[in-house]
Formats: C-alpha cells, sequence, structure tokens
C-alpha cells in the first residue's frame, strides 16, 4: 500500500504506542502529543489518511481503533485462524 | 574520589530550547551534548555516553517515545535516565511516557529550577561493560 511521508511518520508513531501497550485500542490524545504543534495540521491530515486507507477506524472522538491491515502495516503479524476440522 | 560532572543529552527540535537548557546545565558544571533531530538521538547517545537524556515527544522527524523505545531496547534496564519534555500533563500522557520507559515527566511550561533540581538529582551511569543489544 502507497503511504505519504507524513502518514508513515504517523504510522510509525501508532506503532510506537503498540509497543507500549500491545491492544489494538488506544487514545488519540496520545497519539496526538506526539504532534509538533506547528505540524499540527499535516499529521492531522496524515490521520485521515490513515482514516481512509482503513488502517485504523474512529471508535469515537477520543480512541481510534487500529484495523487488520494496520497490524500489519505497523509489522504486528495476527495468529492464522485454525482450519477447520475436516468431516470424513 | 572526585565526582566526575554529569552528563547530559537534549533533544529537542526547538534550537532555542536546546540552547536554554545548554546554557543552564553549563552553568551547573555538567557537559552538554544536544541535537534538533530524533532520528540521531540514538547514535550520539551511544557515542556520548550520557547519564541523562531529556528528549522532547513532539518532534518532527522521530517522536521522542519512539526513541525512548530504541533507547530502552539498546540498553534494557542499564539505560540512561530518560526525562520525557511535553506540553501534555494529562493521566494519558504521563502514563504513556512511563510506560515507553521514561523516569520522569516534565510538562511544559516548566521550571528551570525544578528541571535543574532534577537534572542533578540524577545518579552518573554506569556505562563501563555495557553492550548495546544488536538490532
Amino acid at each position: 500500500m502507497d503511504l505519504t511521508p507524513g502518514e508513515k511518520a504517523v504510522l510509525k508513531q501508532i506503532r510506537a504506542l503498540y509497543a507500549t501497550e500491545a491492544r489494538r485500542e488506544h487514545q488519540l490524545k496520545a497519539l496526538m502529543m506526539q504532534w509538533p504543534p506547528i505540524h499540527h495540521e499535516s499529521y492531522q491530515r496524515a490521520y485521515g489518511g490513515l482514516l481512509a486507507k482503513l488502517l485504523i477506524q474512529d471508535v469515537d472522538a477520543q480512541v481510534f481503533r487500529l484495523t487488520e491491515a494496520g497490524l500489519s502495516a505497523i509489522g504486528v503479524a495476527l495468529p492464522k485462524p485454525r482450519p477447520l476440522p475436516v468431516k470424513a | 574520589m572526585a565526582v566526575r560532572p554529569l552528563r547530559v543529552f537534549i533533544a529537542d527540535d526547538n534550537r532555542d530550547m536546546v540552547m536554554l537548557l545548554g546554557i543552564l546545565f553549563r552553568s551547573e558544571g555538567m557537559v552538554v551534548r544536544s541535537t534538533t533531530r530524533g532520528i540521531e538521538v540514538r547514535s550520539a547517545v551511544a557515542e556520548f555516553r550520557p547519564d541523562a537524556v531529556l528528549l522532547d515527544i513532539a518532534m518532527p522527524d522521530r517522536s521522542g517515545l519512539e526513541v525512548a523505545l530504541e533507547l530502552i531496547r539498546d540498553y534494557g534496564e542499564r539505560c540512561p535516565v530518560l526525562i520525557a519534555i511535553t506540553a501534555h500533563s494529562s493521566d494519558v500522557a504521563r502514563r504513556l511516557t512511563a510506560k515507553s520507559g521514561f523516569r520522569h515527566h516534565v510538562a511544559k511550561p516548566y521550571d528551570p529550577d525544578a528541571l535543574l533540581k532534577l537534572v542533578a538529582s540524577v545518579e552518573p551511569h554506569d556505562w563501563r561493560s555495557l553492550s548495546i543489544r544488536s538490532t
């Protein structure tokens, strides 16, 4: 998937959040505190790009959630579903 | 035995802040090195071997959280003392910096005297026999 430099930067910041707490949902506040105030709008746009590319989803105004594609993009390998037993 | 001067590394994309903190710490006899780029911190710390590392959380090229995680990965429990400098003082922010390996969280605007006191309280780091984990 093609990501802009800004989207890659925000994704790396999300990876840092995931490294501190390995869960899909994170506070937007925790992500935004990594954005320099003078570049806030650029990061906001990059965040919007990640939403549009379905790597993250808004849960509500304060929380976002990594999708499976998002987890994969930050290098988290999801466990493969176990194959269903084949009936004889 | 003479106590060696504290070695302090500062990373902040705001040049004025880096300069002011540098003047503040040098005035107390500390040895200071700094950068305005988060991406340079890891190699600079390996070379400079500081006792304390002050990291701005919101740096454009690499956030302070990312840098802290890299340093913790490199040095583990033997990491020099990490001090987060951030405009955010919420519980979320404090919890996050603590989980990222920061020993202290300093919210802007901060009192320079209090920051100086905090840094001066850092124990000299023992860099002998410390090898960096390869990644």
